[in-house]
């Protein structure tokens, strides 16, 4: 479907199909900080091992908007990291810069450096759910991340990365 | 209505729960429901599927729509339309739009 170029300047006209488009890099935080700061939350499949076992490649989570001032510790939580990328891994620690106010330090449960911590305006939204689909089966199981149990489950992540890590954040200042 | 009415007499509006976002260069719909977007569904368009994109507005038909695009592009009306057509027929499979009334 190739039609000819325009004679007045105007762009080729290549026909006309919606590409399936799959997001990447900074186009993606652009896109989750347009959805949730309108207050619709997103699904997206998750890619990467870095909150392996809890977060498998493929499997498929709901992010809800949230403010750095509503999460807790063990929330699994999206960020834009200072490189412009967005990073999904668990908060460990949330601490009061005399410069930059509220900051917010994640880490990865697979990883074992912990991230830069981000200012405030750069937490994007918090897990609620995730739902993962066995292979080869059309069964699969969901979690609520909301629930008592997950939250327990998400802080005592969270406290053995806490104690891991150092007691600075990787970036502050 | 089926997608294969789709005819160049009919008016097609954008579905209410699509998103449209310019980004680096391209449009990408999203569809939302139920408050939630399903990012693993986005569409992108260049700048030519986005001309008709934002011609699909529920007011004007696809001929009408037909004929922007000969003006503005060098192309046959007939190929012109037969790429609208697919096109309309291809965002309505993926209920991003559709029908809305008739042309007047």
């Amino acid at each position: 479907m190739f039609w000819s170029p325009s004679q007045n300047n105007c762009e080729e006209w290549r026909g006309a199909d919606a590409t399936r488009y799959s997001l990447r890099g900074e186009t993606a935080v652009d896109l989750f900080q347009h959805l949730l700061q309108n207050g619709v939350a997103v699904k997206v499949r998750v890619t990467g091992r870095s909150m392996a076992p809890f977060l498998a490649a493929g499997d498929v989570v709901t992010i809800r908007p949230a403010d750095a001032a509503s999460l807790r510790f063990g929330d699994v939580v999206l960020v834009r990291s200072p490189h412009g990328l967005p990073i999904m891994h668990r908060l460990i620690r949330k601490l009061w810069h005399p410069v930059r106010g509220l900051i917010v330090q994640t880490h990865g449960d697979a990883v074992h450096i912990q991230d830069d911590a981000v200012d405030a305006d750069a937490v994007l939204g918090r897990v609620s759910e995730v739902r993962r689909q066995q292979d080869n089966s059309s069964t699969g199981w969901r979690r609520n991340l909301d629930s008592v149990c997950w939250r327990l489950v998400g802080a005592l992540l969270a406290a053995r990365q806490w104690l891991r890590s150092s007691t600075v954040p990787a970036s502050d200042g | 209505m089926s997608n294969s009415d789709t005819t160049l007499d009919k008016v097609y509006r954008k579905t209410d729960g699509v998103i449209a976002r310019h980004i680096a260069g391209e449009l990408l719909l999203v569809p939302v429901s139920g408050r939630v977007a399903d990012l693993q569904r986005i569409y992108s368009l260049d700048s030519v599927p986005a001309f008709i994109w934002d011609r699909l507005d529920g007011a004007k038909a696809l001929d009408a729509i037909r004929d922007e695009i000969v003006a503005a592009y060098e192309v046959e009306p007939d190929s012109a339309a037969a790429d609208l057509l697919a096109f309309v027929r291809e965002l309505a499979d993926s209920a991003l739009v559709e029908p809305a009334a008739e042309a007047p």
